[in-house]
């Protein structure tokens, strides 16, 4: 394989590591509803960001576990997450959500967009980046 | 023997192509960075040859604007129907991460509307760009509208009010001012500047008042930043048929114990007919230091 075809974005052809990544989030996602602090920082890259519009402003690792306690999340992803194979040790997942929760008593957004970045480190899938934007209804 | 020490050598870099890199090499942040924002300029003066040049074809915008997620073609017809300018707030991070692929974000200011309704003011942005081609282009966009924090609201709050400012020019902070002005921090970021010096001295022609408008934020080391541009009019010196256009550029630091503001500003003079909201026309600063006392009822 050339370089350049290395570097190239492979087109989700390569299930098991599909696979791989959507397991890693779908357990990222049970750790955080579970409140599982390890599990969570296991699952996350030490510079992880998230951007919600429901944080002030965006949230290191830390400051995202100091307010798990904050949260009652529940998410239900409204068809497939779509995963591209940026690199192969890069995959951007994407899917469309509907929240039901509270954050610090108020209320989420009914309806989002979620990002995840995710990057492959010592073999396993961690995620980088998680972004939620707001969908208008 | 050899070809062992290539292959372990040769999974040694690919090892390490995988893992992030953390923003060494300036010069594909250089590239990333003059790729992202070509295309923020393309997208404000809406050249739809451009935008699609540094997008990949299977581009997706998200943004709370949006009716929902977008590809390229859509972008491209809703164009027309975006008013936008964007300010970028504090530092962009560029992330390089595995081959080729860098993460940029940043917080912005947004100015605009996206068929005639007002979008989000303060919005966090995530850029992936990819290099195809040996050229960075933009694979993901999204934007995520900020809560305002009240903490933050409160911060900024605090500072509205009129400074009485000393103003020497950089480097002479101990020797006497050359002018005073008065600041002014004003609701919905309204910055009122009036100086001393407004009816000519050496070396500067009579200009009138300043006005523009003003941020706050939390600096890194926990301070209250502010960040202001105001715009005057100066008068045609000798021999000139036409004045020109001052713009002062403040960034701040503000003690609330003390209720002080200092730090510096950077003058800038363009011709009558010159933009002063151009970044690239800005040349020949003047800087100055500006240590100021709010103004209070007595």
């Amino acid at each position: 394989m050339t370089r350049a075809a290395a570097l190239s974005e492979a087109n989700a052809t390569d299930a098991a590591t599909i696979a791989a990544v959507n397991a890693s989030s779908n357990a990222l996602d049970e750790a955080f509803t579970k409140k599982d602090v390890a599990t969570n920082k296991a699952l996350m890259t030490q510079d992880h960001l998230t951007v919600t519009p429901y944080y002030d402003g965006p949230q290191t690792v830390d400051d995202q576990l100091a307010s798990l306690g904050e949260y009652d999340w529940s998410q239900t992803i409204v068809g497939a997450p779509d995963v591209t194979l940026l690199t192969p040790g890069v995959a951007l997942r994407t899917f469309a959500a509907e929240l039901k929760g509270t954050f610090q008593g108020k209320p989420l957004p009914p309806r989002v967009f979620a990002t995840e970045l995710l990057i492959k480190r010592d073999g396993k899938w961690v995620e980088r980046l998680y972004q939620v934007t707001t969908l208008k209804p | 023997m050899r070809s062992l020490f290539v292959l372990l050598v040769l999974m040694i870099f690919a090892l390490a192509g995988l893992v992030e890199a953390r923003a060494g090499d300036e010069h594909i942040i250089a590239e990333v960075n003059k790729a992202a924002e070509a295309l923020d300029a393309a997208f404000e003066r809406q050249d739809v040859e451009a935008v699609k040049q540094l997008m990949t074809p299977n581009h997706i915008a998200v943004t709370p604007y949006y009716p929902g997620p977008q590809n390229v073609d859509e972008q491209i017809a809703s164009l027309p129907d975006l008013k936008y300018a964007q300010t970028i707030v504090g530092d962009v991070d560029v992330s390089l991460i595995g081959d080729d692929a860098a993460l940029r974000t940043f917080q912005a200011k947004l100015e605009g509307t996206f068929k005639g309704v007002p979008i989000a003011r303060h919005a966090f942005v995530t850029q992936l760009m990819a290099k195809q081609d040996g050229t960075w282009v933009e694979r993901f966009y999204q934007v995520t509208a900020l809560k305002f924090s009240d903490e933050k609201r409160a911060r900024c709050k605090y500072l509205i009010g009129t400074y009485l400012t000393e103003n020497r020019p950089k480097g002479q902070s101990g020797g006497s001012f050359i002018s005073r002005s008065l600041l002014s921090l004003g609701r919905g970021h309204l910055l009122l500047f009036t100086d001393s010096g407004e009816g000519g001295e050496a070396g500067f022609a009579s200009f009138t008042d300043g006005r523009g408008s003003w941020y706050c934020r939390r600096g890194e080391d926990g301070t209250t930043r502010i960040t202001g541009t105001t715009l005057d009019f100066t008068a045609p010196s000798a021999g000139e048929a036409t004045g020109g256009i001052g713009r002062l550029d403040f960034d701040l630091t503000f003690n609330g114990e003390r209720k002080t503001i200092g730090g510096t500003a950077m003058l800038y003079l363009l011709p009558l007919d010159g933009d002063p909201l151009n970044d690239a026309a800005l040349k020949d600063a003047r800087e100055f230091e500006i240590t100021g006392q709010r103004v209070g009822a007595h």
